[in-house]
């Protein structure tokens, strides 16, 4: 006859599945195709919470952006992404090996970010609405550098 | 016969990078109106639209043309025309003077056969050729005019820095324009200066293109030079692949001005052996460091790299562990900026360049699984260099008092490569030890010239550039 399950294994195991379907849904729709937008659009709105930014220019912003990530780049992203929920949780990030590799995404994001859009434009004002211009390439817009002073 | 006459010339020079188009400017000069000099490089003239447009400095794949089986060591450079000046960053600094003795001064490495006096006035010659910018207060490397054009403007930290080590920090001199020349515009710290998107650093193509349209010189692109012919204590001939065949060229005086890997490569496939010949290949050790400020804003200089800091490099210090050399990024995309409100700025990002004791360990070989390629083999850096970047961390916190620092943060591993070759056919007053003299003339066979970094004897923090090219000159005036 088979033994009872208790009321908190059952729990665990319903939280571990859970999980575990999530992490393989992820993977199947996001990390295996290295779509990093909504990871990007995360991160931002998590780092720059302070900004007034639009989402559908976050959005466009992130689609660019995207699309100039190596092969590399964007699996590091997605796998970010798989994360994030546990992120608001707990640093998630340092407790695995490749944090420094999470966090220096993070940062060519929020980098990649302020310099596509016309916050240093228009004087860094955080009472402005910021507006995501073009993405920063300073081989094809040469002297673009905002804060050069030549 | 007839068409043998037309392959004759008086010179041939072999690569178009800063070694052979720094010599040839200065050979032109005293060369007779009939003169017949062929030059031979191995890529294509690669223009810079095409390098923007195909994001790319060479339609030739520079890691094909060689094996390198060490995965955590790299050795970047670009063939075709105008070599090295394609994607270098235009940073010229001199050596120091003590640079050239550091057997005499500290009793480690070598001495160069060459002092700074010997070769100041071509480094100014080279400086002017470049329109290099530069500092005034260059006490550190003894100047007998002043820099071409002025200095570029430093940033906020950068001026605290300066202000703290008046005579040891200061505009790094470079070649990227703080004025504008006939053929290049000002530098506006676009920060892709490998390819600069508008024509601001020195390149052979915008300042020394017309070289090789002077009526004496016949520039034969796509031709890959694969060895000379010796007889005797002579060149004879050179023989090159030009459109899948093998040609001949005779000539009176030859010039190697390939680079540090290909130069000895020739020479072994001519069969001129030599025990130093591909020994001692080296470069520059550096690391990035980020220090996260309070307070203080960055970014606002004129150009890519903005300070130069000298407070590591020279003194007692390198009996014991290798120089350094600071360089202060002005690159927002580079330097990364900060997500916490109001701090976007507040971060500077330095390389730390150290310099490395030249060991035979390290070499170029002809490769045994294919010998129409060179091999580079390379074991490891000094411990001289070690121990310095051992130090780094209690130094930095030391020297960066000045700055209100949040946070130092020192790369891990140091850098793939610095895109610095050097080495490997060093230069020195015993032929028994040097494969070249202080003229850069081969000790045997006195009618080649090997030029470029190869001859260093020991390989300073400082930019190789501005010297080898300061040296070709000197090799032409010395002929």
């Amino acid at each position: 006859m088979a033994e009872k399950i208790s009321r908190r294994k059952f729990v665990i195991i319903t939280l571990f599945s859970g999980v575990s379907l999530y992490a393989a849904g992820w993977w199947a729709f996001k990390v295996r195709k290295g779509d990093a937008t909504d990871i990007i659009i995360s991160i931002i709105r998590k780092k720059l919470g302070y900004m007034k930014i639009d989402k559908s220019q976050l959005k466009k912003f992130a689609d660019d952006f995207q699309k100039t990530l190596s092969a590399k780049q964007r699996l590091i992203g997605s796998w970010s992404g798989m994360l994030r929920p546990l992120y608001s949780v707990i640093d998630i990030y340092k407790i695995t090996p490749f944090s420094d590799k999470f966090k220096n995404f993070e940062e060519y994001a929020v980098t990649m970010f302020l310099l596509s859009c016309d916050f240093f434009r228009n004087g860094a004002d955080l009472n402005r609405q910021v507006k995501y211009t073009t993405l920063y390439d300073p081989s094809e817009m040469g002297c673009e550098n905002p804060f050069a002073n030549y | 016969m007839p068409g043998q006459m037309e392959k004759d010339f008086d010179l041939i020079v072999v690569g178009t990078g800063f070694a052979s188009s720094f010599f040839l400017f200065s050979y032109l000069q005293r060369a007779k109106a009939a003169e017949r000099i062929l030059v031979l490089e191995r890529g294509k003239r690669d223009s810079l639209d095409w390098q923007l447009e195909n994001r790319a400095s060479s339609s030739l794949q520079y890691n094909s043309l060689f094996i390198n089986r060490n995965v955590n060591k790299g050795w970047y450079f670009s063939p075709g025309y105008g070599g090295g000046s394609k994607i270098w960053w235009g940073c010229t600094p001199r050596n120091m003077p003590n640079d050239f003795r550091l057997k005499s001064i500290y009793g480690v490495g070598k001495d160069w056969p060459v002092s700074y006096d010997d070769i100041e006035e071509y480094y100014y010659k080279a400086e002017e050729i470049m329109a290099v910018s530069g500092p005034d207060n260059t006490a550190l490397f003894p100047r007998s005019r002043p820099y071409p054009q002025p200095p570029h403007i430093l940033s906020d930290p950068d001026k605290i820095l300066q202000k703290a080590y008046p005579d040891r920090y200061f505009p790094q001199p470079c070649a990227r324009a703080r004025e504008g020349t006939r053929n290049r515009n000002i530098c506006c710290a676009a920060g892709v200066c490998d390819i600069c998107p508008v024509d601001a650093k020195f390149t052979v193509l915008n300042e020394l293109d017309y070289i090789y349209n002077d009526p004496r010189i016949t520039l034969s692109l796509e031709s890959e030079v694969k060895n000379l012919n010796i007889n005797g204590d002579s060149a004879v001939s050179v023989e090159y692949v030009k459109n899948g065949a093998r040609e001949k060229a005779r000539g009176d005086l030859f010039v190697l001005g390939a680079n540090s890997i290909f130069n000895p490569f020739i020479l072994l496939k001519s069969g001129l052996d030599h025990p130093m010949l591909g020994k001692n290949l080296n470069e520059q050790i550096s690391k990035y460091v980020r220090v996260e400020l309070n307070g203080v804003d960055n970014l606002q200089g004129s150009t890519s790299i903005t300070g130069h800091g000298y407070m590591l490099y020279d003194g007692a210090h390198r009996s014991e562990h290798a120089a350094c050399l600071v360089e202060s990024y002005n690159v927002p995309h580079l330097n990364g900026l900060r997500a916490e409100k109001g701090k976007w700025r507040q971060r500077v990002f330095f390389k730390i360049i150290f310099e490395d004791i030249p060991s035979p360990r390290n070499y170029v070989k002809i490769s045994d699984e294919n010998p129409e390629l060179p091999e580079t083999v390379y074991v490891d850096f000094s411990d001289y260099t070690r121990r310095s970047i051992e130090k780094l961390p209690e130094r930095l916190d030391e020297l960066l008092k000045p700055l209100p620092v949040e946070d130092i943060i020192i790369s891990e591993k140091v850098n793939f490569t610095d895109g610095h070759i050097m080495g490997t056919t060093v230069m020195g007053k015993d032929p028994e030890t040097s494969v070249v003299d202080k003229y850069l003339k081969h000790h045997k066979i006195r009618n080649l010239l090997v030029l470029g970094s190869g001859s260093f004897p020991t390989c300073a923090p400082a930019n190789p550039a501005l010297t080898l090219s300061a040296l070709a000159l000197w090799a032409a005036d010395h002929l």
